[in-house]
């Protein structure tokens, strides 16, 4: 894992101020017996630049596998010009686009929405579009990040030659957003079974995942606790954990056990997951650096880490 | 059709009692497709002209694959309404390779592959083959035939498990399949074209959207090949 240096100017925020780049908040609805609703977005975390939202349907009637989903953007560029030339992104002569990249990781797929292109002449320059994406589709989460890309290549002068001119480079991002399509995405991996002979509690961890791929959800790691043991009722899982020293030392010994697990898995690349370099939202790899950074567990060593979570939770119930 | 999922462990113990019994214990709801799934790979066999035994051998195993894969995509697709969020689900291919068909998978990887089956939801042999054809898909059947027919198993590696981070570029991937298909086969096999194409591509769309660049997909995927020293038409 590894941050890309780019080797030419790219749109930071100040570039953002300059263009006078306003992007109107993104508004969804969906198409049922042929008329529209409106989908509402709630913000979990993030800023308007940056953030993680579920989606909301006050008729309760919206679901990926049966209902499409619209997405409208628009936004304002006032002063494309100061975007062109030496010290602008790209050459004078160079046309710029604007455009979506989106993915939705569970459905394995990836994909773009071209919003328009505007060069040096042309301003201000507006972009408003709808894009429909067609039912059974999107699965667990959609990812749309609005970006500011090199559309056509120019003829630089010869103080433009710093400037990208690759066409596709992307040059900046506007806005980026995970929208959780499938419940709130935040659900943490607990289930109950009921197996007689077997322990209370173990850890289910997929020693063949990929941290910075595969997700922190129950098909590669999972705290099981079993119905069908003794001591089950004394777990009292229906209180909270401040209530149930049993459940709470349960919980500590598995996120102990987890933690362990990724740093063994991620071998040398576990600095990348310390350091939180270009995390996937939602992947093992993300959760730990989560459990680290936001915590504040110590992993350097087994004792530390064991004695850092009961803190966190002495501290925090 | 309600597709139906079985997570790991039912599906490892569905597994280790296939390997016990050879019963494929397929439920009820189930036995439709399973037929046609059957007939569909006897019929494959047929049209490549050889027994169970055989597929192992030669490139015969890649000839099952494309063909029974084809078959099998437009079976899915066409009758029982496969959509993309199920074919991505883990749980269905679990289900459907372990208590609809656990028979099939065996004739194609015999039992020491619990990968195939169940283990490593992205090396499910039907879910491969049906993401196989997806990224290859050329609009019908007869022109996604014609793209495949020289291909080997090392192919269906390199696309399918090429999911990347965010997922699967599917335009990107057709154009990058059909434009290998017009390469001369045995140069393209000898300098293991599709595999380089396939890495080259994994590191430039760190900084280039391909759909976003001047010409598209298409110029995108003839400058790769140019890169490697082949011109497509």
């Amino acid at each position: 894992m590894s941050e890309i240096l780019n080797l030419y100017p790219t749109l930071d925020e100040s570039g953002v101020n300059k263009a006078g780049i306003s992007i109107q908040q993104t508004e969804l609805s969906y198409r049922d017996d042929n008329d529209y609703y409106p989908i509402n977005i709630e913000v979990e975390n993030g800023d308007d630049k940056k953030y993680l939202a579920v989606l909301k349907d006050e008729r309760c009637v919206w679901y990926p596998e049966t209902h499409n989903l619209i997405v409208h953007k628009a936004g304002t560029i006032t002063h494309p010009d100061t975007l062109f030339g030496s010290n602008g992104i790209v050459a004078h002569d160079s046309v710029l686009g604007v455009a979506a990249i989106w993915s939705s990781k569970k459905s394995d797929l990836h994909g773009t929405i071209q919003y328009g292109e505007f060069s040096l002449t042309s301003k201000p320059y507006f972009f408003d579009r709808n894009y429909t994406f067609e039912r059974s589709i999107l699965r667990g989460s959609l990812k749309y990040k609005l970006v500011l890309y090199l559309k056509k290549s120019g003829n630089p002068y010869p103080e433009e030659m710093h400037l990208a001119n690759q066409t596709g480079t992307v040059l900046g991002v506007l806005e980026e957003c995970e929208l959780y399509v499938d419940g709130s995405g935040s659900v943490f991996p607990i289930s109950t079974v009921n197996e007689e002979g077997k322990p209370l509690w173990w850890v289910n961890f997929d020693n063949t995942a990929d941290p910075f791929i595969d997700l922190f959800e129950a098909e590669h790691v999972e705290i099981c606790l079993n119905r069908a043991h003794p001591c089950f009722a004394d777990l009292s899982i229906e209180e909270s954990l401040k209530k149930s020293p049993l459940f709470l030392e349960v919980i500590s010994s598995a996120l102990y056990i987890i933690v362990m697990s990724v740093k063994e898995l991620a071998d040398t690349d576990w600095n990348d997951i310390i350091s939180g370099n270009q995390l996937e939202p939602g992947t093992i790899a993300e959760a730990t650096y989560y459990f680290i950074s936001k915590l504040g567990w110590d992993v350097s060593d087994p004792a530390a880490l064991a004695k850092s979570i009961h803190k966190y939770f002495d501290d925090n119930l | 059709m309600n597709w139906k999922e079985i997570n790991r462990e039912d599906s490892s113990d569905r597994f280790d009692e296939y390997c016990k019994t050879k019963e494929a214990k397929c439920p009820e709801e189930y036995k439709k497709l399973r037929d046609e799934i059957l007939n569909l790979f006897v019929c494959t066999l047929s049209e490549i002209g050889i027994d169970p035994v055989d597929i192992n051998t030669k490139n015969y195993a890649y000839q099952v694959d494309y063909i029974f894969g084809l078959k099998f995509y437009q079976l899915l697709n066409d009758r029982y309404s496969m959509s993309i969020r199920t074919a991505s689900t883990d749980g269905v291919w679990r289900f459907l390779s372990t208590c609809v068909v656990p028979d099939l998978v065996e004739m194609r990887y015999g039992l020491d592959h619990p990968d195939r089956f169940w283990k490593k939801p992205k090396r499910i042999w039907l879910r491969v083959i049906w993401w196989y054809i997806y990224l290859s898909w050329q609009g019908d059947e007869e022109s996604t035939r014609e793209i495949l027919k020289d291909n080997s198993t090392d192919e269906i590696l390199q696309l399918v498990d090429r999911c990347g981070r965010d997922g699967y570029r599917v335009d990107l991937y057709r154009e990058i399949m059909k434009q290998y298909a017009e390469m001369d086969v045995t140069e393209r096999r000898k300098d293991q074209v599709f595999r380089k194409m396939m890495v080259l591509n994994t590191a430039k769309v760190q900084v280039i959207e391909p759909a976003l660049v001047d010409g598209g997909e298409i110029k995108y995927v003839d400058d790769l090949c140019v890169y490697f020293g082949y011109e497509t038409e």
